[in-house]
Parts: C-alpha cells; structure tokens; sequence
C-alpha cells in the first residue's frame, strides 16, 4: 500500500477527476464491484465477508452471548434492553503500516465511528457517552459498548432482553480488515448490514419461580432461531472524497492520499441521517457539505436497496438447494 | 534593560568582563544571576527572601464533584476535587472508608512534564500528601462507612495542575484541604446491596452530609540555596531548578507539626530548621485568614 | 494494579438517584429550555481567556457556564521523534483529558479511547487553519484540560474555540482562527414514527444544548468553521436526523460560529492591550 505519492501522480488523479475520469476509468459517482457472501464464518451467529475490487476485503462476524444487563445508574435506563458492541480490527498482514501499533490509531478511530452510527437514536441516549466496556491497554481492538434505547441504528434492542433487569444477549460485532485497498468504511457497514442479516440468535424459554425469580433455558434447535428484530433499519454509510473541487465515492489508496477532505454519511433506508463525520485536513465550504450530503444519501440509499436485493438472491438460491436435497457450497477464503 | 558584569573567574582570567543583558546572563550563569540579588537580600522577581507569593482560595468551583477548591499561589494554580462513590471495604477493616489522593502533573501545566504515566516528582507529592492526612488522622475513615462489611464511600481525591511555577506540594496540600472542607455527600440508604441517595435539587444539612476534619494541616517549603546559606520561601519554578535541597514543613491549626521534610543540600543546622518552622507557622495562620474569608 | 498512583478501592460505583416525589425533571416537553433564560437559538455566554498558563507558548481559558476548559500550546519545537522521516510540514498533536472530576460519573486517570478519538478529531479541525507547511521539522503541542463538563458536545466545540485562541496567543501563524459550536436536535412534542406516516412536529433544534437537555437527545451535531474563509473544518453528526433539519442546524452553526468569532477575537484584543500597558 503507497504511503507517499509523487505531485506527478497527485496532479494526475486531480485533473483526471476535474474531467470526470478517474484513474481506473471510473467516474465520479461510480462504486467499484462489490462481492459479498454470508454465512462464512461457522463458530458464529451471523457473518459476512466483503470484496471490493481492487483490494479491500472485509469479514464481518456476529456472536450473540448472554450476558448481564447494563443499567445507567442515574437514569435507570437499560434495564429492559440488550446490547451492541462494535469492535473493529485491521490485520497487520493487510498493509505494511499496520503492522506492530501502526493501526492502533485507525483501529480506534473506526470503531468509534462505528459505535456512534450505530448506537445513537432516541432519547435518553447519547452516542458520545459511549462506555469502554473493556479497560485493558493491551487488547489493540478498542471496543466500545453502545448505551441505548430502542432502535440502535435501527435494531430493537428490547427485543434483545432475556430477563429485564438481569440478563440479555449482547451482540459482539466485529470486523476484520484482512486488505486494504481503500474505501474501509462502507466496506465494514455492508459486512456489517450483511451479517446481520445472516444472524440467527437462539430462541429461549423463561420460567417464573415467583417471587420475582425467573431462570431461562436457551432453547439448542439450530432450525428454531430468531432474526434480528429491526434489522431492516441499520443504515449504510458512503464516504464522499473532496479532492480539488469536486468530490468523488470509493476512493481507492491513491485517491485517499490525493484527498483534501472526507466526509462519511451514514443514512438508512427511510433517507434519514444516523450519522455524519469529516476526516481528514482540509476545508469544505458549507454549500458544498450540504450537496456532499446529499449526494451521500441518495447514493446511501440506493446502495442499500441493492445490497437487500442480493442478500435476499443469496437466501433465496440457498433455500432453494437445500429443498432440492443439494448441498450448499459457500465459497468462503478461497474464492477469487 | 541592564547590563551585568560577570565575575565568575574563569571569564576573569582569560578576558576583559564582558557585558550582557540581563536576560542573556540568567541564561547562561543562572547560580551567578540569582547570587547578585540574593546578596542584596532580594530575589529576581522583588520578593523578600522570606515572603510567600500572593495566594488565592476558591471554594465549589466544580458543580460536578462532591468538592472542590482552586488555589493560586503566584502562578501555580491547581484544581482539586473530590468525587465519592461507593465501594466494597477491604477484609480486614470493614468499616472504613478510602480516602485516596493523586497529583497530576500533566503536560499542560509546564514542558517539563512529558504525556503518560506519573513521574517520580507527582508520586512524590501525592505520596507525602497521602502520608500527612493518614498519620495525622485528618480523617476518620469509620465516619465514611455505609453498612459495615458491605459498602463504603470511597473519596477519589484529584488534584490537577493548571499552571506550574513551583512549590506543587503547598499548593496541591492546601487545594486538598480546601476540597475536603467543601465536601457535601448525600446520606445514603442501604437496601439490599444497592445504595441509594436521594436526588433533591438543594443539598442541606437534612438530606447530605460534611467530613469532619479533625485537624487543617498546612504547609510551608523553603528552598536551600548554597548549601543551606540562604533559605528561599516558597519557590518559583526558576528558583527552584539552581536550589540544591529543600524544606517542608506542615503544621495544624493548633500549632502542632504534621509532618517535616528535609532533602538533600548537606546539613543543616538546628537553628535553621527553627526559623523555618516559626516561619511556617506564620504563614499557616495568614493563611487560614485568606482560607476562612473565601468560604463565607 | 496502578502502581505508580496511590492505590484505591478496585471498583467503585456511583450510588444509584431516587428523585423524590414531588422532584420536578426538566423535559423538553415541559418549558422551552432547561435554563429558561435561553431561547432555542442562544447559545451560552462565552467567558474567553488568554494568558493562564505561564510556562506555555500561548493558553486560553474558556467557561460556557458550567463547562470550564484551559487549553495550552507548546511550541513550535523540535520534533524528538527518533524513527520520525524528514517532514516538509509542522506536525501537530492535541491531547483532550477530562478531569477525574470533571463529569457526573468519575472518570479514569488513565485516557479511555473516547478522549483518544476527540484528540484526533480536534487535530483534524485545526489542521486545516494552521500554517504548518512554515514550520517544518517542528512539533506542535496542545493539551486541553477539560475541568468541568455540561454537555458533551459543547464541551469539544469549546475545545475547539480554546485551542485556536491559543494557537493564536503563541504567535503561530494561521489561516483563520476555527470557531466551534453544537446543536442538539430534540423533540419537543409527540415523537414521529414512520410505520404509521402520522404527520407530527419535526425535531427542534436546541443550540449549545447542556448534559440535561443532552440527556433527551436524538441526534446532535458539531461544527467547526473558518469565518473568513467560510470553510468547515470539521463536522461531526450522530443521531436520526433528516436531511433538511441537518442543512438548517449547518446553517444555524455557521452563524453562531461568526458570533463566537468575534467573542475570539475581543479576547486576543483584550491580551495583546494587557501585554502593552505592562511594557
């Protein structure tokens, strides 16, 4: 992965982009193709693994664990409702700036963004009061729980509770970056969305002891599972790369180190914002943000259908081999 | 901007003496710099060689914390406050609270002090601070217990230094003092392992509760400069870089000592730990003045 | 095991509130804003300082009522960093800590990844302002110190806005100095559900929201803006919001940022006047 870019190159990329050609010959507004498949990862409740052509490829996994809930000591909140936490990770073999603590810095900085876009929606809740839910300085993946209300970035988290007040099942969401080739972010949501998607939490059984006593059993069918409530409502994001006047989608490495300023939107599939973040060290101006917003959420939209329609192809075909007695190949690490 | 003649010898001997500005000259003999006005019984900012810096004392600067206080003596300012949360006692002393003291000396106050864990001059001080309000008995850990065996206030005492321009440990000391002094916590109930307070908006007598210190201790650091030939009071940040040893001394308002330190500087005489303990109590009575006129 | 600071209980927890009966809680339905002097579109009174901290190149202090922050600068300085290649530009580095004391739940000594990622956030809104390409080889340093926190949001754009000052103060040369503000958006009357396509009132937008109205929150926005050049240097949005209440609160920072602007510069006037009179 390039870490420094010659002015030739850089005054090459900005022209290219000025004329609406872009290096690889894409233009402006354009994705590169997008591979997905879930269900690759089996130890896990849900997965997904993400290509980008030209070098990003994402894994994305879901464990669902009973755990004990997480109560806001002032407001009482939390009582009644499970919860999310986001983890994300770039493997040292994904780029040679990664290796030993080079990716510390970006390891934090997405899954805060993570975290924030998927944790913030209603009242009594605040994205920026994220928790750390585990103090160790050791563990390179910074993890962050998302302390809320109903509808974490859409999903229903009361629906997550096993007993209210004592147990619930907690979602571990964690993706991996095994390539670098740019684009990191909407790779990671589309992983994420999928594996959602390919969550299957198991069914369990509560039984009143009275006296305000309940034990519960988690019911060991594999056929007998429940989807993730309000999965429908997790929303997508699209990083927008200001580079000279214009700005372009799916930036590739070398875009990425041309870029003035970046500005991630996150939208769901109503058109609603869950989140908007600048990066980098330039400059926007503010008619042009509202535009780079706009055009963000169109796209955002756009994309999710697509995504929904693929995955819901994916189930489909699957469903149909499994009626027909065939067995069902993933292709999983392997496939090109 | 005056000129100043060096005398050091070795310039002496091979040169005609030189001239500098006044600024160029702390630069580059420091010892020799504050020699000339130590000599005239002053210090390079106008003070005495006995008198303290001017000092202020602001109670309940922080809403958030259970207690707070700001003081600035010269240009060394720092923030203490005190946050109580409840805690599980230790084995074996079932009824008795924490009470827990921290310097921080972190990069903002000074370029000294580099990003990351405590350095050795902050544990020293939180270290003498813990020190002085144990073995003084400033607190009855017995009035912080909850239910015995079960739960406990535990203060988290923190002092944060803003501005650093020497003598932290009068100041951090005195900051603390102050804090506690302005501690509200709200009485707890106890019911079956959780405790409760009650959230009324005004804190009163009814409802919360002060820590009864059983003694103010304050103090006072002198610097010894020439191997105990000059004592400086209260030293600022330039002094105390050319000071070879220092002395600290704390005393109650009862005129009692807490506690007395002495590093390094050689020896020194009996006398001299005399004059610097009376000064010392001089100074704790001016300040208790400027103390109990704040917290009106 | 901390060993290098004087110990204390392992865990402890802050006591759980009962409110009393007749305790009256601040909700947006109730009054306009929890302090009820303020309009939705006032933003706090601004108390700006320079000059707190003596051994630093430049410092500012800044109180939004409860939120107190003091902000120092060191530098320019030589970069000390060994495996450090030859840099054309300055390198600029902040550090945000919040007090142990600062916020209604104790916070650690140690810094947690929040204050971690608000320390770049705020290096990636004052890059853009500072002259840095005139310093190279050169390190910038600024440490916040948050002392007091009421409201997240307005806490960091008041970092920003102090950071600025500071940079200024020290003689650095920049472009513009960043102004930082942050709007909450609220409901203020029924909540709108999109199953049942009811049409009821969008989300107000509260400017400089504290930590109660914080508490009621959907979504909130900071913006960091150059008046002179009219540029955004950073934005950060979280929370359900539709795309038009997110163009209107854009707007609305943008025109708070001009009014803080002038608070800055008043500010600077203030220090550069006390610097004369003392010569």
């Amino acid at each position: 992965m390039p870490s420094l870019i010659s002015p030739a190159e850089r005054d090459y990329i900005l022209k290219g982009i000025e004329c609406n050609i872009r290096a690889d010959g894409r233009q402006r507004p354009d994705y590169r193709e997008v591979t997905l498949e879930t269900g690759v990862v089996s130890q896990t409740s849900g997965s997904a693994r993400v290509r980008i052509a030209g070098g990003t490829d994402v894994l994305v996994s879901v464990k669902a664990e009973i755990g004990p809930v997480l109560v806001d000591p002032e407001t009482g909140d939390g009582a009644d409702k499970g919860q999310i936490i986001c983890s994300v990770e770039c493997a040292p073999s994904a780029s040679q700036q990664f290796e030993g603590r080079g990716a510390d810095e970006l390891n934090n900085e997405l899954t805060q963004m993570m975290s924030r876009f998927l944790s913030h929606s209603g009242p009594a809740a605040s994205s920026f009061l994220s928790t750390t839910s585990s103090s160790s300085s050791s563990s390179t993946a910074a993890s962050t729980t998302a302390k809320t209300t109903s509808g974490a970035g859409g999903i229903n988290l009361s629906k997550l509770c096993i007993i209210p007040g004592q147990q619930c099942w907690i979602l571990y969401v964690d993706a991996l970056v095994l390539d670098y080739g740019g684009n990191l972010m909407d790779a990671i949501f589309m992983g994420t969305r999928a594996a959602i998607y390919d969550t299957r939490i198991p069914k369990t059984e509560v039984q009143d002891l009275g006296d305000g006593q309940f034990e519960f059993e988690v019911l060991d069918d594999a056929e007998d599972t429940e989807e993730v409530a309000g999965r429908e409502d997790m929303p997508l994001c699209v990083t927008l790369n200001k580079i000279g006047a214009r700005h372009i989608v799916d930036a590739s490495p070398l875009e990425e180190l041309c870029t003035e300023a970046k500005l991630v939107v996150a939208v769901n599939r109503s058109g609603e914002l869950c989140g908007l973040q600048k990066g980098h060290e330039g400059g926007i101006e503010p008619s042009l943000l509202l535009e780079m917003i706009q055009s963000g959420k169109t796209m955002g939209q756009s994309l999710i259908k697509q995504l929904d329609a693929s995955i819901k192809k994916e189930a489909e075909s699957d469903l149909a081999k499994r009626q027909r007695g065939e067995p069902v190949h993933k292709l999983g690490f392997f496939a090109q | 901007m005056t000129a100043l003649e060096s005398t050091s010898p070795s310039l002496a001997a091979t040169s005609p003496a030189f001239t500098f500005s006044a600024s160029t000259f702390q630069k580059l003999h420091p010892t020799e710099f504050f020699r000339k006005f130590a000599s005239q019984g002053v210090r390079p900012d106008g003070r005495l060689l006995n008198a303290f810096r001017p000092t202020t004392v602001h109670y309940g600067v922080i809403t958030t914390a259970n207690g707070s206080a700001m003081v600035r003596i010269g240009g060394t300012t720092v923030v203490c406050g005190v946050k109580a949360e409840v805690a599980e006692p230790k084995l074996h002393t079932p009824d008795h609270g924490y009470f827990v003291p921290n310097v921080d000396l972190s990069p903002i106050c000074s370029g000294a002090f580099r990003p990351g864990p405590p350095s050795a001059q902050a544990q020293v001080v939180s270290e003498s601070i813990d020190r002085v309000l144990k073995e003084s008995k400033v607190l009855d850990l017995k009035d912080l217990c909850i239910e015995e065996g079960k739960a406990v206030w535990a203060l988290w005492v923190d002092v944060v230094c803003v501005s650093y321009d020497g003598n932290i440990y009068d100041a951090a000391l005195t900051a603390v003092m102050a804090a506690l002094a302005n501690v509200r916590i709200r009485k707890p109930t106890y019911d079956e392992g959780v405790v409760k307070v009650s959230g009324a908006e005004d804190m009163n007598d009814d409802n919360s509760f002060k820590l009864k210190l059983a003694r103010t201790p304050l103090s006072a650091t002198f610097a010894l400069f020439d191997t105990s030939l000059t004592v400086l009071a209260d030293p600022n940040d330039s002094e105390e870089s050319i000071c070879d040893g220092s002395i600290s001394v704390t005393l109650d308002e009862h005129g009692q000592l807490c506690a007395v330190s002495k590093v390094g500087a050689g020896s020194s005489s009996q006398s001299l730990l005399k004059q610097c303990i009376d000064r010392t109590r001089e100074r704790a009575t001016e300040l208790r003045a400027i103390m109990s006129q704040q917290q009106q | 095991m901390d060993r290098k600071r004087v110990a204390g209980p392992e865990l402890s927890v802050a006591p759980l509130i009962e409110y009393p009966v007749d305790h009256k809680r601040w909700t947006p339905q109730q009054e306009k804003r929890h302090d009820s002097k303020r309009q939705p579109e006032d933003m706090r009174p601004i108390y700006l300082k320079t000059g707190l901290i003596g051994q630093a190149s430049g410092s500012a202090y800044i109180e939004l009522e409860k939120t107190k922050l003091a902000c120092g600068v060191y530098g320019p300085k030589p970069v000390k960093r060994i495996g450090q290649t030859f840099s054309g530009r300055g390198l600029l580095t902040c550090e945000i800590k919040f007090a142990t004391f600062s916020c209604a739940k104790r916070r650690n000594q140690m810094r947690d990844p929040q204050e971690k990622e608000l320390s770049q956030i705020l290096t990636q809104a004052l890059s853009p302002a500072i002259r840095l390409d005139l310093l190279p080889k050169s390190a910038i340093e600024v440490y916040i110190t948050v002392l007091e926190s009421d409201g997240l949001g307005s806490c960091f754009s008041a970092a920003i806005t102090a950071a600025s000052v500071a940079l200024a103060h020290a003689g650095i040369e920049m472009l513009d100095l960043v102004a930082g503000c942050s709007a909450s958006y609220i409901q203020t009357g029924p909540a709108r559900s999109i199953s049942s396509g009811a049409e009821s009132i969008p989300p107000q937008i509260f400017m400089d929201a504290d930590l109660e109205e914080e508490k009621y929150e959907q979504g909130s926005i900071v913006l960091a803006y150059m008046p002179s050049l009219n540029e955004v240097t950073h934005v950060l949005q979280s929370g359900k919001a539709e795309g038009s209440i997110i163009s209107q609160s854009v707007e609305h920072c943008v025109e708070a940022c001009n009014k803080i602007y002038a608070v800055m510069h008043h500010a600077l006037l203030e220090s550069v006047k006390e610097n004369q009179t003392q010569l």
